[in-house]
């Protein structure tokens, strides 16, 4: 027996016995490291106490007790799976066999082959998650090519890695603005897997996040995942009030990539009952990107199809657009050569202020760039002086500009080749309150006439685009004004129409 | 007759301005957007709107028409390069005086301008 004592001893799989009373009689190596307890601590305590989780307890001293008294042992000699408790509070899983062995003095010891499953459930667990990880990355990418709105898109998402993930709300913030200006914007976007989870969308939908502020802040500012595990306790978790009542305790938090920019931030809440252990957040990082990547696709294909679609609409009316411009020449043309010129000087106009305002829309345009681009048909550079604050158009506002400024132009070519001499002052400056931009165009007559040009019974054509211009479009005002000294024409504009601020941004 | 343009094509709408003061009607105003067309006729109640079904942006202009029709009782032509757009609903809640395609030829415009001149006093 002695020998067989020191083999068991060396056994891979916990040995332990016990005796009638529920006392430790033998424990091995293998007991000791997955127990937690030395043989010197484990021997001649209860077994139960050491081992048997509270819970199970009770079963294990009434079945001790009925084998006592009956000799019946319905788990004895067969494969039993539950759970055993280490020295340090952990519960863990494993599967145990025992045999009851004739004492020495009499009496019964009661030996258990011991094997931890915990490795194996770990194992398990991991393979499940990668499988749901799969499923999910499956379906995000197959509902990418359906023909759903953004919106719908990001919500479906949401759903998706909540139900893998066992989390049971989710939201979705974009970021909004540029530089210093940028902030995080709740999209109102959510997923509750319970209407009682509501009042947290309203304490959201009134935060905006800086960088590094809360929660989605901080995900944003180190672009990594950010964890709670006990909002009600972070003091930097903001909505904490509001999310503890309904019961999410568990927070997480996702920065959303594409091309190296961060364009927003998925948020995951969960109650306690959500693990939030390394394999749930490295699942949540990598579905994570995955939609990141998605939702940036489905955002840049809807702006493409808007776009298009006003492409499409300007391009649509555009013969529309040269028959009202080619009768409206006709109209004030008193020979065919006046008419050729005007018509085909309006459609340059008209194709350069277009391409300004649409084909190089990206990139934002200058206003000095444009008083320079409309004056580019003159000739005589040096007998022209331009004057405007480096103020950057507002999108909307460049194609009126640039008609506007090419009217002037074409206009000042017209009646610059019949007298020589004129200067051309293009002045911009900002109003006294600063929130107008006044613009003079003058032309100066180098010598004055002696009497004043005669006032034509009709408003001009270009006049009529100008007014209709600056105060149907631009809500500015217009002056005109011709006589014996020249021409002179002053724009008021208000600022805010046609400025572009600083957090104008693609997804806005 | 006074008649509001709803257009957000400046070229168009000032060459359908001048092909109204031709006819010798009053133009009462010219609108780019849905929301400017209903605050100019709310102001100036037209007799008549000539409106573009796309106009920039989000802006309906089958929404505008619709607008003028029930709350001001204001009739519409509609010129447009996208009739077949248009739903049954649209047509039912705009209920056009008539539907002009565009590029529009201006003896179909003055005569659906003066159907609509003679419609009025029926």
């Amino acid at each position: 027996m002695k020998h067989l004592e020191s083999l068991f001893d060396r056994a891979l799989d916990a040995v332990v016995g016990m005796d009638e009373a529920g006392m430790v009689v033998a424990w091995n190596g293998a007991a000791e490291e997955m127990f937690g307890w030395s043989r010197a601590d484990a021997m001649g305590s209860s077994m139960g106490d050491l081992i048997v989780p509270p819970q199970h307890r009770e079963g294990h001293a009434r079945g001790l007790e009925r084998y006592n008294r009956t000799g019946e042992g319905p788990v004895l000699e067969q494969r039993v799976r539950i759970t055993a408790l280490h020295r340090d509070g952990a519960e863990f899983p494993i599967e145990l066999s025992i045999f009851p062995m004739p004492g020495d003095g009499g009496g019964r010891i009661f030996y258990a082959f011991i094997r931890s499953m915990a490795a194996e459930e770990s194992a398990r667990r991991a393979q499940e998650l990668r499988a749901r990880e799969g499923e999910a990355l499956l379906a995000v990418a197959q509902k990418l090519l359906d023909d759903v709105s953004l919106d719908e898109f990001t919500q479906f998402c949401l759903d998706n890695v909540c139900a893998v993930s066992g989390m049971e709300a989710g939201h979705f913030h974009v970021v909004r603005g540029r530089g210093p200006h940028a902030c995080l914007h709740p999209t109102g976007i959510w997923h509750l897997a319970d209407p009682r989870f509501q009042p947290v969308v309203e304490a959201t939908s009134v935060v905006r996040f800086g960088l590094g502020e809360g929660l989605p802040g901080r995900a944003w500012q180190s672009g990594q995942l950010q964890s709670l595990d006990d909002l009600a306790s972070s003091c930097q978790f903001v909505r904490r009030s509001v999310f503890e009542e309904v019961g999410l305790s568990r927070a997480v938090a996702l920065p959303v990539r594409q091309g190296g920019q961060i364009h927003g931030v998925l948020e995951f809440f969960g109650t306690s009952k959500a693990r939030l252990d390394p394999e749930i957040l490295r699942m949540l990082e990598t579905i994570g990107s995955q939609i990141g990547v998605a939702i940036r696709r489905k955002e840049n294909a809807e702006h493409r199809e808007t776009l298009r679609r006003e492409m499409s609409h300007r391009v649509g009316n555009s013969l529309s657009v040269l028959a009202s411009i080619y009768r409206s020449c006709s109209r004030e043309a008193r020979t065919k050569e006046e008419l050729d010129e005007a018509f085909l000087g309006r459609l340059v106009a008209v194709g350069q202020a277009n391409r300004l305002a649409v084909e190089d829309a990206s990139e934002s345009v200058a206003l000095p760039a444009l008083i320079e681009e409309a004056i580019s048909i003159l000739p005589e550079r040096n007998r022209i002086t331009i004057e405007a604050p480096d103020m950057t158009v507002d999108r909307d506002s460049v194609m009126p500009l640039a008609l506007i400024l090419n009217e002037l132009a074409t206009n000042a070519l017209k009646h610059g080749s019949s007298c020589e001499d004129s200067r051309l002052v293009v002045a911009a400056r900002f109003g006294e309150r600063h929130d107008e931009l006044v613009l003079e165009w003058h032309e100066h007559r180098a010598v004055p006439l002696t009497v004043p040009p005669p006032t034509p019974e009709r408003v001009g054509f270009g006049t009529k685009l100008m007014q209709h211009m600056v105060e149907g479009r631009l809500g500015g005002s217009f002056e005109r004004r011709l006589d014996e000294t020249g021409f002179c024409v002053v724009m008021k504009l208000p600022r805010e129409r046609i400025e572009a601020l600083p957090d104008t941004d693609l997804m806005a | 007759m006074r008649i509001l343009i709803v257009e957000d094509e400046v070229f168009i709408a000032l060459d359908l301005e001048m092909q109204i003061l031709d006819m010798g009607y009053e133009v009462v105003g010219i609108a780019a957007t849905k929301e400017t067309a209903i605050e100019i006729a709310c102001a100036q109640v037209p007799d008549l709107a000539l409106v573009d079904l796309h106009l920039a942006g989000p802006s309906s202009g089958a929404e505008a028409a619709a607008f003028l029709r029930a709350e001001l009782g204001v009739p519409s032509i509609i010129v447009s390069g996208s009739l077949h757009e248009l739903t049954e609903l649209d047509i039912a809640s705009i209920a056009p005086v008539s539907l002009l395609g565009k590029p529009f030829s201006p003896v179909k415009l003055q005569a659906a301008i003066r159907d609509a001149d003679t419609g009025r006093h029926r």
